[in-house]
């Protein structure tokens, strides 16, 4: 029989102990218990609370940390990341309706050595400011 | 549909725990960890779980019993997770003759796996040693004794009271003076 099945035997038994003494009335306990270990054992019992209630706190906190921090790497709001074409698009329809608004950077004017990664926040950056990001690139307001 | 406790009424509640609610949460706690240092990680564990609501009380459960059954299914996940352990054939000292060693995670080297082996073997013998050593608390009352030993193969209750024909009362007044005897025998646990 190896140590496993031994392991396994005294957890069956562990587990038939605990069963009884959750069976067990209180006053039964507190009799087994004695005077003098009530004292100790309220006392045991609130400080593993205040550690269960710390350890939890700090669990908590890095769990928070932790989603601000996948947060921050996600694109702003609710937007879907748009695909580069439709991107470039987008930012035609901006430049075309805004061409003379000081806002619009030299870049987006001409739309040029933009990187397609960066069109997607440039359309993003335009929505932030007002500027209607649906425009149409053909017509000029 | 079943009513949980809010978050606010666990925590509540835990605060109204009197001194047999925590004497059964600790004695709990050390018989299933086997000691009463790992009982009281094993309890903050329990309760840290529910006050945040990873594990949520149902309404019409008792609060020290839930906090057992937590603590319980911490202890069985533990114990499942070891049982999958990978054990692998290794050549220990390069002499082609191999020896059977549990592989866990961070345990790579040949020295490593052996080292973890020795350590799993005297906690074999210790485990073993445990077990004759509960079952000799017994000695003189082979009806109980028998009991012990059916509890240890996974028996409960009717076929607990066949294998020694007694009546389902008999064997609540046995079960309670089981755990007396071990708890008085090992009052630290019995892995202390």
């Amino acid at each position: 029989m190896r140590f496993k099945d031994h392991r396994e035997e005294l957890d069956r038994l562990a587990s038939a102990m605990v069963d009884d003494l959750l069976a067990t009335p209180d006053e039964q306990l507190l009799a087994e218990l004695g005077e003098a270990d009530v004292e100790a054992i309220l006392a045991a019992g609130r400080d593993i609370l205040a550690r269960a209630r710390r350890k939890a706190g700090k669990a908590s906190l890095a769990q928070a940390r932790k989603h601000i921090a996948l947060e921050a790497t996600k694109p702003s709001g609710n937007r879907r990341r748009l695909a580069p074409d439709v991107a470039r698009r987008r930012l035609s329809g901006i430049v075309a309706n805004a061409s003379a608004d000081s806002r619009i950077t030299l870049a987006a004017r001409t739309g040029k050595g933009v990187p397609d990664e960066d069109l997607d926040g440039l359309v993003e950056d335009a929505d932030d400011l007002g500027f209607d990001i649906d425009a149409d690139p053909e017509k000029k307001n | 549909m079943t009513q949980y406790l809010t978050l606010e009424e666990t925590n509540d509640a835990y605060d109204r725990l009197d001194a047999a609610a925590w004497g059964k949460i600790q004695r709990a706690a050390t018989i299933l960890s086997g000691s009463k240092a790992a009982g009281r990680e094993l309890a903050q564990d329990a309760i840290g779980r529910a006050i945040i609501g990873d594990r949520q009380c149902p309404c019409e459960v008792d609060l020290v019993a839930f906090t057992v059954m937590v603590m319980k299914s911490i202890v069985s996940s533990a114990a499942k997770s070891a049982k999958r352990s990978k054990r692998v054939l290794l050549d220990a000292v390069g002499d082609g003759q191999l020896l059977e060693a549990v592989q866990r995670t961070g345990q790579q080297t040949a020295e490593e796996l052996l080292c973890a082996e020795e350590e799993d073997q005297l906690f074999c013998q210790r485990v073993a040693s445990l077990k004759q050593q509960v079952l000799a608390l017994f000695d003189d009352d082979d009806t109980t004794r028998f009991i012990v030993e059916g509890i240890m193969e996974g028996m409960e209750g009717a076929a607990l009271c066949d294998l020694v024909a007694i009546d389902a009362k008999d064997l609540a007044t046995r079960r309670r003076l089981i755990r007396r005897r071990i708890d008085k025998a090992f009052p630290d646990g019995w892995l202390a």
